[in-house]
């Protein structure tokens, strides 16, 4: 601790709170938790629903198709971990384990020969929050409200993910699962139930086989 | 494009041995602190080869009492994989002066950056120069959004009461467009090169 220290310090009581806003333009994440539900301004939601349509079920997002690659990415980082001790014959199996940082970790599965993430990210651990608008909040998971997208990618094909992100442990982790699908004129092949089916599934598996 | 490259780039000066990237730093480095750790030369290259102006590069020929004219001052989001969120990052800039009156240590804003919204990988090409091997590590896969002076290094000039010394403030943002979650991270702050310090697991 120097004198500095103290400098940033009081830099950081008289600025902070008006520094940490978002840039023009990007809504600003306020609140008392590590997960927040939040109302839009009208001045944000330009911003919000880009590429973005609601449907009664679901999100529809247009994103790069990179997105739709993440499990490869996911398996190319350095510290991804594959799993080789389970039988090829489960329909259920874990494939690979990536501790992202000390507080986000996501498990790649083999279910039913389809691939799917598991992202639990400890965001009261990590000191981060983040906001979630309530009017995104379209499905609930074992208690707890979530966001269902379908990811498209921009120029389509027929490549989708399915994506559901939800809260647990007292709002202090987000969850996100991610499921492969195959869309036509950018509807999923899959239904929300047979998404929400396989992903109960990957959560009882990674609860009973904890990392 | 080629400064959003650099994002990443810049950030790696922090090499240190935490394989993890996810995180959030700033940095408020004078080059005669990196010249002290022998970084400053290929630090200063890799600058050239994403458009350092060419001036700033002799910077590393000059005294040690010249190079302390010279600094980076940068605030850096960074994260795994660039496909999930949208990064971003801005960095305050502050000098230190003496109060007149009571002798005590005071601020003034000097500096204010904000990076693009969005994040940029790593272009394996600019790494074929083998002077710049220290830089790859295993950042490859990682992507970050870097709030600076697009020139990387810039000269500062002080009025009569202000100190050599600054202090870098970041605040750092994300966005799940697929899932319309908007975060922060905790802000960072800096009043040295920072080299030890890499993300949110060596906070």
């Amino acid at each position: 601790m120097n004198k500095y220290s103290a400098l940033i310090s009081m830099i950081a009581l008289s600025a902070g709170a008006a520094f940490g806003q978002m840039p023009p333009g990007i809504p600003e994440c306020k609140g008392p938790d590590a997960i927040n539900y939040i109302k839009i301004k009208d001045s944000e939601r330009q911003f919000y629903f880009e590429n973005t349509t609601i449907t009664n079920d679901y999100l529809l997002v247009g994103l790069s198709s990179r997105y739709l690659k993440l499990a490869e990415e996911l398996m190319r980082f350095p510290q991804a971990v594959a799993i080789s001790n389970s039988k090829k014959t489960d329909s259920i199996r874990k494939t690979h384990l990536i501790q992202e940082s000390k507080n986000r970790q996501s498990s790649i599965f083999s279910i039913d020969e389809k691939e799917a993430i598991l992202t639990q990210w400890n965001l009261k651990n990590d000191g981060a929050k983040i906001c979630i608008p309530n009017e995104f909040i379209n499905a609930s998971f074992d208690g707890s409200e979530g966001v269902l997208a379908v990811i498209v990618a921009v120029p389509a094909t027929t490549d989708c993910m399915w994506k559901f992100s939800w809260a647990t442990d007292e709002k202090s982790i987000n969850n996100e699962f991610y499921l492969k699908d195959t869309c036509l004129a950018g509807k999923p092949k899959m239904t929300k139930n047979m998404v929400f089916d396989i992903m109960r599934r990957v959560v009882l598996h990674e609860k009973t086989f904890p990392p | 494009m080629q400064l959003l490259k650099a994002s990443l780039l810049v950030g790696m000066i922090a090499f240190s041995g935490s394989s993890y990237a996810l995180g959030a730093l700033s940095r408020a480095c004078f080059i005669s602190e990196l010249a002290d750790r022998n970084l400053a030369s290929p630090a200063l290259l890799l600058f050239r080869y994403l458009g350092m102006p060419i001036e700033y590069y002799e910077v590393r020929n000059k005294s040690r009492r010249d190079q302390e004219q010279y600094a980076i001052f940068e605030s850096i989001t960074t994260d795994y994989g660039a496909v999930r969120y949208y990064l971003f990052a801005a960095s305050r800039v502050y000098k230190t002066f003496k109060h007149p009156t009571y002798g005590t240590t005071e601020i003034r804003l000097h500096r204010e950056y904000k990076s693009p919204w969005a994040a940029q990988t790593l272009d394996p090409e600019i790494f074929k120069d083998s002077r710049l091997s220290m830089f790859k590590f295993n950042r490859k896969v990682s992507s970050s959004v870097r709030a600076g002076n697009p020139d990387f290094v810039e000269q500062v000039g002080y009025r009569w009461d202000e100190e050599r010394r600054m202090i870098v403030t970041g605040a750092h943002s994300y966005y799940d467009p697929a899932t319309k979650a908007t975060g922060a991270l905790p802000d960072t702050s800096a009043s040295d090169c920072n080299l030890s310090e890499w993300g949110l697991e060596d906070r």
